[in-house]
């Protein structure tokens, strides 16, 4: 409902009874509510068609905030969003590096609070918090026991610990959908539009979505492009399988093949650790970007495999829309393009029937944090649910 | 000094893509991370609603210092932090550089090298498509455009056109209405407008660059990927950010004012001039 009225601007019952299919009555119901919780406002009066006035009701936006966070190796990007998901403010602060999971708690719970006091929201104002984070979870946005990691962070409940210590409500999200999402939230995409986002942070992940939502698969774990095979007798890869994408095409391969030139590496004063892989692998893509040959190679060699995953995928699902997000497209995202592009326009299978846009998303490093932001106020202000309590 | 803050005016409610804002906050976002701080950036509606924000940051102390973007002639933010006395740095034109630190921005520089290049390739009519906005950059470049299109003799006109593809694509169509008065290049203020221009012109017909060469002044992946790809000016926005953090860094560290040229730019020939 409240998306109905989002999206509709200004509107009246009328109108979301005839948009809803509900009954006039459940409708006053359920606007009643809203009006109470001060999350819808009405407006004035709308035209008159011979019988009563109809009023008019609008989203009160800046009711309710939602919190998202992108936790990533680089950097952790906090968005506060009011109700319709328009930004209200970010911060970007040291990443995850090689902190240990309590120690990141503690930090991101001060930096929450931080935060909200910079915006000047109360946080009394806050719906909750979505985390968008890279690897598998459970049914209820946790981390399964003993699940494949590349870090610490395996069996690290991070719902629960973050919940007891910032008091907000967590809801906890793939990066990858996060940023699928991210781009709808945006506001340019109609609502059933088939597309495909590409993320690539330490890892690649992909998110999916068909008929305007994310598609979950059997465990809510689909899109992980990142494992999918492109070299079958390729490098062995942490999940236990061969030849994945990750270890040919993600920022630690790259930085892998430059340390292996040594010249290259002392001419860019790269560390080649583990704690500075993602600044390594910026500098290899901004040298790429400005042209130095030997990181163009680099940065190619990368953007062909992504190509690869990506032809397959769309050959696969018969995709025409396709979106590179995240921060590891920030600096060489126009090489990347580049490459992905020419290798769909000349290879998709059904190019003959429709062509493949690839895009560089707009929203670009926030994209995962506002998706997470989108989440929340999916999840926490679903008014059905509040309405049947109520009712 | 931990929490520097940023204000962004942004007039619609949904937030605008502009790659060079986009470059720029990466690179301040990325030398404030390094050094141990964080950069918080505050979305506003209206210009007006941005001073209180810094009188709550100032008041509420909670943020250090403040990064000015998009600092306008006798621009008042300049004197209101002067007053409240918090540490800030611009990044201002190389024409508006005053008492605080400052990464410079050379617009005029930048405009003689787009001119320089355009005639270089024969063009000789050429329109500047600006923003009507009382952005600083704007009209500094469109003083710039007019003194070399004297010195260079060449037939130079400016027009002002709302910065977005409706404004750029009715400017371009009064543009060519009188055949005889068609320009043969025209600069657009950004990458949206220049492609937007660029379709407007294939519509009626005109091949670019042969009848109107099209020139944008900020690259972005959308001039790379227009049919034909656009040649427009690198904004080096990333750099800009890196060194506008570094100047706000030393200039507190060492309680004196830095001012610092950001690198010049460079064209970036495509297809389309």
């Amino acid at each position: 409902m409240l998306d109905l009225i989002r999206s509709g601007g200004v509107v009246s019952r009328v109108d979301l009874v005839e948009a809803s299919g509900l009954t006039a009555p459940s409708i006053t119901r359920i606007v009643k509510v809203l009006i109470d919780d001060g999350l819808v406002i009405e407006t004035g009066f709308g035209d008159s068609t011979g019988g009563k006035r109809r009023t008019l009701l609008e989203l009160n936006a800046s009711a309710r905030y939602a919190i998202g966070l992108s936790l990533d190796d680089a950097r952790l990007t906090y968005v506060v969003t009011d109700l319709a998901g328009n930004l209200v403010g970010r911060l970007v602060a040291e990443g995850v590096r090689d902190a240990t999971p309590a120690v990141l708690i503690s930090r991101i719970t001060e930096e929450l609070h931080t935060l909200l006091t910079q915006l000047d929201v109360k946080t009394s104002d806050v719906v909750g918090l979505g985390l968008a984070r890279a690897g598998l979870r459970d049914r209820e946005g946790g981390v399964p026991r003993g699940a494949l990691a590349a870090g610490v962070w395996g069996d690290f409940e991070v719902r629960e610990a973050l919940e007891a210590s910032s008091g907000f409500t967590v809801v906890v999200e793939n990066d990858a959908a996060c940023a699928a999402l991210g781009e709808f939230w945006t506001g340019r995409l109609p609502a059933t539009k088939d597309f495909a986002t590409l993320y690539m942070a330490t890892g690649i992940g992909c998110g999916i979505v068909i008929g305007g939502s994310v598609y979950g698969g059997a465990s809510l774990n689909a899109g992980e492009i990142g494992h999918m095979i492109v070299d079958v007798n390729g490098p062995d890869c942490w999940c236990g399988s061969r030849g994945c994408l990750e270890m040919l095409a993600a920022p630690r391969s790259v930085v892998k093949r430059a340390m292996a030139d040594t010249d290259l590496a002392t001419a860019l004063s790269l560390t080649g650790t583990e704690a500075e892989l993602r600044t390594d692998f910026a500098v290899i893509a901004r040298a790429g970007a400005q042209g130095d040959p030997r990181c163009v190679a680099l940065v190619e060699e990368s953007a062909n495999y992504l190509a690869a995953a990506l032809l397959s995928l769309t050959n696969l699902i018969d995709l025409d829309q396709l979106y590179l997000a995240g921060p590891g497209f920030a600096d060489a995202g126009s090489i990347y393009y580049r490459i992905i592009r020419s290798r769909l326009e000349s290879f998709a299978f059904q190019r003959a029937v429709h062509s493949v846009t690839v895009e560089l998303s707009e929203v670009g490093l926030e994209s995962a944090a506002l998706g997470a932001a989108a989440v929340v106020l999916q999840s926490e202000l679903t008014p059905h649910r509040k309405a049947a309590v109520s009712t | 000094m931990k929490n520097i803050g940023l204000v962004l005016v942004q007039p619609g409610a949904r937030a605008v893509h502009e790659p060079l804002m986009s470059g720029i906050s990466h690179g301040l976002e990325e030398a404030f991370v390094r050094a141990g701080m964080r950069l918080v950036t505050r979305v506003v509606r209206e210009r007006s609603a941005e001073l209180d924000v810094y009188r709550y940051w100032h008041a509420s102390g909670a943020v250090d210092a403040i990064v000015l973007v998009r600092v306008r002639h006798e621009d008042e933010r300049v004197r209101f932090l002067g007053q409240l006395r918090i540490p800030f740095a611009a990044i201002v034109d190389a024409a508006e550089v005053g008492d605080f630190s400052a990464v410079t921005v050379d617009s005029a520089s930048m405009m003689r090298s787009a001119l320089s290049y355009l005639t270089s390739q024969g063009y000789s009519n050429v329109v500047y498509v600006k923003a009507p906005e009382d952005t600083v950059l704007s009209d500094i470049r469109a003083r710039m455009f007019v003194a070399e299109a004297e010195a260079a003799e060449f037939h130079g006109r400016v027009v002002s056109a709302d910065l977005t593809a409706d404004g750029a694509s009715s400017a371009t169509e009064e543009l060519i209405a009188d055949a005889a008065s068609r320009p043969d290049a025209i600069i657009f203020d950004d990458d949206v407008t220049a492609v937007a221009g660029l379709s407007t012109l294939q519509s009626f017909g005109l091949s670019v660059p042969r009848d109107v060469a099209v020139m944008a002044w900020n690259d972005s992946v959308l001039c790379q990927s227009a049919t034909p790809s656009v040649t427009a000016l690198s904004d080096r926005a990333h750099e800009i950010g890196t060194l506008a953090a570094n100047c706000l860094i030393d200039s507190v560290a060492t309680g004196t004012r830095k001012i610092i040229g950001a690198p010049d730019s460079f064209i970036v020939q495509r297809a389309s001039a």
